[in-house]
């Protein structure tokens, strides 16, 4: 049976119970039969008045639903990931992962140095497309702009890694409000900068993943960290929310929460108190980024996964005292 | 046997009412009674319908008997009656034929809604769905998507723009601007409905009713003259339904509900669209006031836009339409929104609506419809 979409709409605002977004046509038939049915939201932009189609019968728990699929529609375009702090470091990492998988890389960064250069070689010696973004997180107007260039160049964003972060580390008196503004302003503030502009175009485009570069420390509290830790702490309740508030729109959001990674940043940390850390846990060696970026890809895939923090770190936090 | 309103009271509609509903209730109850020019005894009441869509809305159900009770207890009957949206328009219908049948001799209609009495529009939209066919309900289209899914179709046959219907929401919220009792008394332009956010492409967050709280009154009466020396008379009033879902209808573009009541009461008040000096329609969403200029025989088929474009519907214009600012501004307390659409008609046709009276309203018109169009009652009123 052949079916031609008569009229139809793409909801943007979710309903109980579904809480969900998806497109809603009438179809009809040749016989004049007409139906109201549901069409994935994976056709936002592409539905046309005319298009003919199947009607499949979906089961759900609230009953079954007639879904239109509509013939001969092209929606295996590229998908494109965001990674801020995309140059260097687990950010590197993830975005060579993503790119594996096949997604376009929009590389976030303050500056378009030497690393950045071999991360977007690598991502198109993987088979991929980059493009290089300067941002700085910390304000609203550069990534509003940077956004703006990757959504003109690849058109869409479905993956957001909200990855970039600095430390200032100090114990509390020494911590200056400058240095306190500082981290919390590209760790935390940054993400919510990149969630808050790159979200509308996710919702348009049927959905997306939300990542959050947390850290064990943002869980567990670290010495001269707490500035560090506060800033990834709050990357943990930024990451709650969102989930309840993205997930009707399609889009999940999800935490990681590595231990001390083998990056410049964890280097910079002063050998004894490195030592004495890897003395304590389980598996005492450093993090590698790819242990990262595998995770992150694995969220990306993984369609059940939302609103949780996921550590990845050798066994840190079940180390006994806490590390 | 004649029939005019000789009281009307409304509060303020709110995005976000402090009041519980049997307080909004008790509100308008001693309010309307207060209303009326030669006064009349609470036990001269003896029907009362409370219009109310749901009981989500409130937390309240078998509201009569509270009514009733504001009353002092004499011997009035009364009932809550639900048909959507237009459940105002459907008290005011059984009222009318209460009293033509000598059942009762004054009616107290009570419509109110507290819609901000759930937590999300998430759950608000669902509750309201559930006003739509069955298959609408299971595939999970809240209002604002059916409307859209006639936009849709309506754009495409007739070319309309969605500049088109943004002018429909400018214009009553420039109406809106001068009525206290409006929710959202704020100036728009077609620019600020054009950035607002897609809610059901191709309809905007502009593009809808307000989500309210409110509560409205009106006493009916069959002996108007022994209230009033200035009652509004109730011309004519006609309901009629459409099948409930918008993929069952023949032509999706239409409202017949609409088309049918409007023809039934312009023949039954013996008059044509063009006697009419002002109206207050159902504009849950623009598209739909396009559509009812049509349906009521303001303009052809395909041809709605042309006059809110213009300004034939505008305040100062040929027909005013929705000079309360409509469900756009004044906003949309379900229950209470037919009640308050009549309540302004007849402040209208009494010369009391102030700085948004339309100069020498003899005839007012009220088109109040459920669902997306399933039940409308349309009512003609004269001085």
């Amino acid at each position: 049976m052949v079916w031609k979409l008569i009229t139809y709409t793409e909801l943007y605002t979710p309903v109980l119970p579904y809480k969900s977004t998806y497109a809603i046509g009438v179809v009809e038939n040749e016989e004049g039969v007409r139906r109201i049915v549901r069409v994935d939201r994976k056709f936002f932009g592409k539905l046309k008045i005319g298009m003919v189609g199947d009607v499949v019968e979906s089961w759900s728990v609230f009953g079954t639903i007639p879904v239109f699929m509509p013939a001969g529609v092209e929606v295996s375009e590229r998908r494109v990931a965001l990674v801020t702090g995309g140059a260097r470091g687990i950010g590197a990492a993830i975005s060579l992962e993503l790119a594996r998988l096949g997604y376009l890389i929009a590389v976030a960064d303050i500056s378009r140095d030497a690393e950045a250069e071999k991360t977007i070689k690598a991502i198109s010696d993987a088979g991929s497309k980059a493009l290089f973004v300067e941002m700085d997180v910390s304000k609203y107007e550069s990534v509003e702009e940077g956004v703006k260039k990757v959504v003109g160049e690849f058109g869409r964003v479905d993956v957001l890694v909200n990855n970039a972060g600095i430390t200032k580390d100090a114990y509390l008196q020494r911590i200056s409000p400058d240095m306190w503004d500082a981290v919390i302003r590209v760790n935390l503030t940054g993400a919510y900068n990149c969630s808050r502009v790159v979200t509308p175009y996710m919702i348009r485009g049927g959905g997306g993943v939300i990542v959050n570069v947390s850290s064990i420390v943002g869980l567990l509290g670290n010495l001269g960290q707490a500035n560090y830790a506060a800033s990834k702490s709050g990357l943990i309740g930024l990451t709650y929310t969102l989930a309840k508030e993205l997930a009707p729109y399609g889009i999940r959001v999800v935490a990681v929460a590595p231990g001390f990674v083998k990056t410049r940043m964890a280097l910079a940390v002063p050998t004894p108190i490195l030592r004495d850390y890897l003395r304590r846990i389980p598996i005492p060696r450093l993090v590698e980024p790819e242990e990262v970026a595998r995770l992150v890809r694995h969220i990306v895939e993984n369609e059940a996964l939302n609103g949780v923090v996921i550590p990845i770190d050798l066994g840190t936090t079940i180390s006994s005292p806490k590390a | 046997m004649e029939v005019g309103v000789v009281g009307a009271y409304s509060l303020k509609y709110e995005l976000r009412s402090s009041k519980e509903v049997w307080d909004m209730i008790k509100e308008v109850v001693e309010g309307v009674l207060g209303k009326v020019d030669k006064g009349i005894g609470k036990d001269e009441i003896d029907l009362v319908i409370v219009s109310n869509f749901s009981d989500r809305f409130g937390g309240l159900t078998h509201t009569a008997p509270l009514v009733v009770s504001y009353l002092g207890l004499n011997s009035t009957k009364g009932f809550r009656v639900e048909n959507a949206c237009v459940s105002g328009g459907t008290a005011l219908y059984i009222a009318w034929n209460f009293l033509r049948s000598g059942l009762a001799k004054n009616a107290l209609i009570v419509g109110f809604e507290k819609m901000s009495y759930l937590p999300s529009s998430m759950e608000v939209n669902e509750v309201l769905m559930q006003a739509g066919h069955p298959e609408e309900v299971l595939v999970g289209s809240p209002f604002v998507s059916l409307y859209a899914l006639i936009a849709t179709a309506y754009m495409s046959r007739y070319g309309a723009r969605e500049e088109d219907l943004a002018l429909v929401a400018v214009k009553n919220h420039e109406n809106g601007l001068r009525n206290p009792l409006a929710a959202m008394q704020k100036k728009i332009s077609v620019e600020d409905v054009m950035k607002s956010p897609y809610v059901s492409w191709p309809l905007k967050l502009y593009d809808s009713s307000l989500i309210t709280d409110g509560a409205a009154a009106l006493i009916v009466s069959s002996e108007p003259r022994r209230y009033t020396d200035t009652p509004v008379m109730l011309r004519s009033i006609a309901m009629y339904h459409d099948h409930p879902g918008v993929s069952q209808r023949e032509d999706l573009t239409a409202l017949r509900a609409v088309r049918k009541a409007g023809e039934e009461a312009y023949r039954s008040a013996g008059i044509t669209p063009k006697d009419v000096d002002v109206m207050e329609v159902h504009d849950a969403f623009t598209i739909a006031e396009i559509i009812i200029y049509e349906m009521l025989g303001l303009a052809e088929r395909g041809r709605g836009v042309e006059l809110v474009r213009e300004g034939v519907t505008a305040f100062h214009g040929e027909i005013p339409v929705n000079p309360s600012g409509g469900l756009k501004s004044k906003g949309h307390p379900i229950g209470a929104t037919g009640v308050g659409m009549v309540a302004e008609i007849y402040w209208q046709l009494r010369g009391e609506a102030g700085e948004r009276q339309v100069p020498g309203a003899e005839v007012g018109l009220v088109e109040n419809h459920g669902g997306t169009g399933a039940t409308s009652v349309v009512a003609v009123f004269s001085r």
